[in-house]
């Protein structure tokens, strides 16, 4: 291990979730792998030594979060030190069982073990730097009503990385921002990822407001003080061109960058340029830059990017400013709205 | 052969011949320019595909590569590939730019792009389609799903519940399961994650 930082990799996927935080020693713990085809598959397939895999964590189980589950565990499950996942819906269901029918194979080969994911697990710590990984949603009441017929995004999982106390970085899968704001009510991070790939699901969009009526204002008050409460220095949406969601909300983009934050986004939308979208003109190649896969759909925007922690703070890498030069000249860059 | 004897410098020319036509061409253009005027000429090469591991895989251009001759050195240069060649070796130019690609592409999986390579890998990156280069050369993916239809049009319902088409000819990798099996195998993914092969096929209980 040349590099003696911890590096945080947020990959282009397209439209899903995955992160890799690559510790000093060259060991890898991933939040979320992206669905199926994801790049780190690739990445790791085609490492000499592929690293170790302290953990893998899924901050939620649906397929563009936990897709790429099964090619990881066939290829390296002998490197995986364990993997923590929700509990959110039953285990007899049968999507469930498709998507984890090799992590349980594997556990029960004795490769590994499959942890709940709950508030208050600690994924991750190190005693010399003060960095402790955890998890502080959902609690017992969100999982049960999960399980109970409620919508698996509202007990997503949210993952905050720590150093001496210091919220550095998190990870709130799908959650809403409403509950993603009274989580870190009381220290917001500095990096924010997504969430819900730039759509959340509490956005006051046009046509939810139109559905709540009367109370379409205090709903949108709401959203816009979760955000301004949060307001990450910087945030990174991990979206796919191709979706059918469209995500990322301008709405919710251009909120975070009046509450400034710093706002980029893996892949390219047509809410900025439709004419880049259809002829597959790449903003900036941010994952070949970093010697990373590329997605296998869409068009990168900043593709994947990576920060390092140096001394207890967060650093993008030296991208950010050609990155930067190539969205002003977008048609309508969404993040440069302020 | 064909004469590429330009009437103004500035211009831009189609070398349409292949390498090989490029050293008689270049004698040709040198004989007849003025010695006084020692200006680089820029011509096209017509090449959008270079060959990578014996013509296994390949790499995409996603514009024609320009090549610039100068007439004091006698030497022909990639524009924005860093590609230097004496003019009378112009037929080892797509090699020496699937080499330059394949140096610049390992030092950036290892970590180990200096600064100016850092800026010669970002420009090359838009002169090339790196992503299919990156999904043609990847190793197949582990999946497992169930067969829904063998045929007419055989279709499959992956892990993840999505289901997809696939072709005839892919398709005779699972000749063997019945309409309900559940299978994993090893799947060759395209760029829309299309199944290109499937292979190393069993039986899930």
């Amino acid at each position: 291990m040349k590099d003696e930082t911890v590096q945080i990799d947020f990959w282009d996927v397209g439209q899903g979730d995955c992160s890799s935080i690559r510790l000093p020693d060259g060991r890898l713990i991933l939040i979320d792998v992206g669905p199926i085809g994801s790049p780190l598959v690739d990445w790791l397939n085609e490492r000499r030594t592929p690293p170790q895999i302290e953990a893998i964590i899924l901050t939620h189980n649906d397929a563009d979060h936990a897709g790429a589950l099964p090619a990881i565990i066939a290829e390296h499950k002998r490197r995986i030190g364990g993997v923590w996942m929700l509990m959110d819906r039953s285990v007899k269901s049968p999507q469930f069982q498709k998507t984890f029918r090799a992590a349980e194979a594997a556990e029960r080969e004795d490769w590994f073990k499959i942890q709940g994911l709950q508030d208050g697990s600690i994924i991750w710590q190190d005693q010399n730097t003060g960095a402790v990984l955890k998890a502080l949603h959902p609690g017992f009441t969100e999982l049960m009503n999960a399980l109970g017929g409620g919508r698996p995004n509202q007990a997503s999982g949210l993952i905050v990385l720590e150093i001496n106390g210091a919220r550095l970085c998190a990870w709130p899968g799908d959650l809403e921002i409403r509950v993603t704001g009274e989580k870190l009510a009381d220290q917001s991070p500095r990096l924010l990822s997504g969430p819900h790939h730039g759509g959340p699901t509490d956005f006051p969009s046009r046509a939810v407001r139109k559905k709540a009526g009367k109370k379409a204002g205090e709903m949108r008050r709401q959203f816009v003080d979760s955000i301004q409460s949060l307001s990450p220095e910087r945030t990174f949406i991990s979206v796919g061109t191709k979706n059918h969601h469209h995500h990322p909300r301008p709405g919710y983009i251009e909120l975070l960058a009046r509450a400034g934050s710093h706002v980029t986004c893996s892949q390219l939308t047509f809410c900025c340029e439709r004419n880049r979208v259809r002829q597959r003109d790449h903003v900036f190649p941010g994952s070949a830059m970093l010697g990373l896969r590329p997605c296998r759909s869409g068009v990168s925007c900043r593709g994947s990017i990576r920060f390092y922690l140096r001394n207890g703070e967060l650093v993008a890498d030296e991208f950010d400013s050609e990155h930067r030069k190539r969205v002003e000249k977008l048609l309508r860059p969404q993040c440069l709205k302020k | 052969m064909m004469i590429l004897t330009p009437a103004a410098p500035a211009v831009e020319y189609d070398l349409r011949a292949a390498e090989s036509h490029a050293q008689p061409a270049h004698r040709e253009m040198v004989s007849r320019q003025d010695p006084g005027v020692r200006k680089r000429t820029v011509f096209s090469f017509p090449r959008t595909v270079l060959p990578v591991e014996g013509g296994h895989l390949l790499l995409r251009l996603t514009r024609t590569p320009r090549v610039a001759l100068d007439p004091g050195t006698g030497e022909c240069e990639v524009l924005n590939w860093d590609v230097r060649l004496p003019a009378t070796k112009a037929e080892d130019l797509p090699r020496e730019m699937a080499r330059k690609f394949l140096e610049l592409f390992s030092k950036a999986d290892a970590g180990t792009l200096s600064e100016q390579e850092q800026a010669g890998w970002l420009s090359l990156l838009d002169e090339v389609d790196f992503q299919a280069f990156c999904v043609d050369r990847a190793a197949p993916h582990y999946m497992e799903g169930r067969l829904l239809t063998p045929s007419p049009q055989c279709r499959v319902e992956w892990h993840d519940g999505t289901t997809k088409k696939i072709s005839p000819i892919v398709a005779r990798s699972l000749s063997l399961l019945r309409p309900g099996d559940e299978f994993g195998a090893y799947v060759k993914l395209d760029l829309n994650n299309d199944v290109l092969g499937i292979e190393r096929l069993t039986l899930i209980g």
